[in-house]
């Protein structure tokens, strides 16, 4: 698999306070890549750091093959757009000046197709409006459009919907979703807002105490997180056996326990399993979600 | 660095500080040769072009104090400094681009001030008194204190996050710049000897008695030194039109320059930004 960026071991401390632990994550190329951490678990710094914003006190990270800590890394920043934290826009400016102003920053020799990264993001008719009359939805978007000028094939997005109404939620999601599958762009997004992650993310990174605590795919994910019963029972084999016998998909998860993916009629299975003198211990419905998975990994309150 | 140089100057176009500053420059130009003129007029005393012609040290520290730290602190408050980090613009080039911006804006302040004031002066006032290797020498301690100004003013805001708390520093240094400037040329004047009243038999009489504040030779050499070599003691002497050590007043300028230009690439290079 082919990865737009790998860290490895990253730390970085401020003073006394560690915000990065050895943190080791890897972006596959063409992911939207689900960065849920909460508040001071160290993902904004994370992204600081592959941003060029701060140095890593240790570790290093590889953007496109480069290594950090490479002279080439400058050449490879060029190919990434990023949003960190609030937009990065001049607030005196329009919006079709702050766009060109970075194709000046990029030396890009002309203006073309400044005007369809304003129709991208749908800012194309702000006309003299300056940004600092924008919603704040608008300056996302504006953020975002800066972020893609020179056509860059990664793009980082720190929080990018915090703050935003519902509208502006459901069009910055389509923005990504857009870029994503119309321009092959990898993303990169950070978030504690999860709902909205897990209608997006093509893979997550889970980050606690400056560390990843579990990288997985939404497949793997939609998997682990999949309503099931689970049947406690004194005899897998033979749970196994009548399971097969009802048609019925399962795995067993250890010696005495397993996952049932299907609604069963619990009497006709308790009946089955104690003909073959299986006794069924426990019984519990499993219905987990992108939260309760993360909450399960980083701990929840003994965590706050 | 040509990037970024590039992109500075679109935003100058649009920059309103700049304008209002060059704005000024040139009314100051117009307006003291036209005040000395008709001071001329009402009094009958000769006023040369001399006098005022490096009136425009007097406001570049103030005015380049405004523009530095707000033009630069914009880049911190709007987080756009970020952009031009982020698609791997070397750091080097940020800092020399934004203080080959201040620098290039300084120079033309003082030229918005130089030109109305010759080519008004010169018909009104004539022409100059100072030999022409002290005018040129003048104007070129002019520059390069300009430079000397912008530069510190680039150091104090690329080091700076709060584009408020650099505004604060910069012109509260301009200030304190011109007063320490004030306060040496002063100590630097103060008489050997002053006259003091003595009462004796014949009655009041005037003895000249030693003057405690009078600088002695070491103390002289070190504040005649930094006298040259603060840019608000230069800007005492341009006005003054009164330098002892006028060759070196260019020379202090642009160590100022290398001096803070150095810091402030190092310091720049290692900077956290958020």
């Amino acid at each position: 698999m082919d990865y737009v960026l790998k860290t490895n071991a990253l730390c970085k401390k401020y003073k006394d306070y560690k915000a990065l632990n050895g943190l080791s994550m890897n972006v596959p190329k063409g992911a939207i890549y689900g960065f849920v951490g909460k508040n001071g678990a160290g993902k904004t710094t994370l992204i600081r750091l592959i941003c060029g914003l701060q140095e890593p006190t240790s570790g290093e990270y590889t953007l496109y093959g480069t290594k950090s800590t490479d002279k080439e890394i400058l050449k490879a920043r060029r190919r990434m757009g990023a949003v960190v934290e609030t937009p990065s826009i001049y607030l005196d400016m329009t919006a079709e000046d702050n766009l060109k102003q970075q194709y000046r920053v990029l030396g890009l020799p002309s203006y073309d197709g400044l005007a369809d990264i304003l129709k991208l993001v749908r800012l194309e008719n702000t006309g003299k409006k300056k940004a600092k009359n924008f919603s704040l939805g608008m300056r996302q978007r504006l953020g975002i459009a800066i972020a893609l000028v020179g056509d860059p094939d990664f793009l980082v997005l720190d929080e990018p919907v915090n703050g935003l109404d519902p509208q502006g939620i459901i069009e910055m999601r389509e923005l990504i979703l857009k870029l994503n599958r119309e321009q092959q762009i990898t993303v990169l997004i950070s978030s504690h807002i999860l709902d909205e992650l897990s209608r997006l993310a093509t893979h997550y990174g889970f980050i606690d105490k400056g560390q990843i605590v579990k990288e997985i795919s939404a497949k793997e994910l939609d998997t682990a997180c999949r309503k099931c019963i689970r049947l406690e029972v004194t005899n897998t084999q033979t749970l196994s056996r009548v399971l097969d016998g009802m048609n019925v998909e399962y795995i067993i998860v250890s010696d005495k326990a397993a996952d049932v993916y299907a609604r069963i009629n619990v009497s006709k299975l308790t009946l089955a399993l104690a003909k073959e003198n299986c006794e069924v211990i426990s019984m519990k419905e499993r219905d987990e979600s992108l939260e309760s998975y993360y909450v399960g990994l980083v701990g929840g309150k003994e965590n706050d | 660095m040509t990037k970024v140089l590039s992109a500075n100057f679109m935003r100058l176009k649009k920059d309103k500080v700049f304008w209002i500053g060059l704005v000024f420059m040139f009314a100051a130009g117009i307006f003291f040769p036209v005040m000395r003129y008709m001071d001329m007029k009402q009094t009958g005393t000769i006023n040369p072009i001399d006098n005022a012609f490096l009136g425009c040290v007097l406001f570049i520290g103030i005015i380049m104090a405004v523009f530095c730290s707000l033009f630069i602190g914009t880049e911190y408050s709007d987080g756009t400094i970020r952009n031009k980090v982020i698609v791997g613009q070397n750091r080097n080039s940020i800092y020399l681009a934004n203080f080959v911006t201040c620098v290039v804006v300084s120079l033309i302040m003082c030229i918005a001030f130089f030109v109305p004031y010759l080519c008004i002066g010169i018909p009104l006032l004539g022409f100059f008194i100072m030999t022409t290797k002290i005018v040129i020498l003048f104007i070129l301690t002019a520059f390069l204190l300009a430079i000397a100004f912008s530069s510190i003013y680039t150091l104090i805001s690329m080091l700076n996050h709060s584009k408020a708390i650099t505004a604060v520093i910069c012109i509260l240094l301009a200030f304190l710049l011109l007063f320490v400037g004030g306060q040496l040329n002063k100590m630097l004047n103060e008489p050997e000897m002053n006259m003091s009243v003595v009462m004796s038999e014949n009655g009041q009489e005037y003895k000249e008695i030693p003057n405690p504040h009078y600088l002695n030779e070491g103390e002289r050499k070190t504040v005649q030194f930094v006298y040259d070599f603060i840019p608000g003691g230069q800007v005492i002497q341009c006005m003054s039109l009164e330098a002892t050590n006028l060759p070196l007043l260019p020379l202090y300028s642009f160590i100022i320059i290398l001096l803070t230009t150095g810091i402030g690439l190092l310091c720049f290079k290692k900077k956290d930004l958020k």
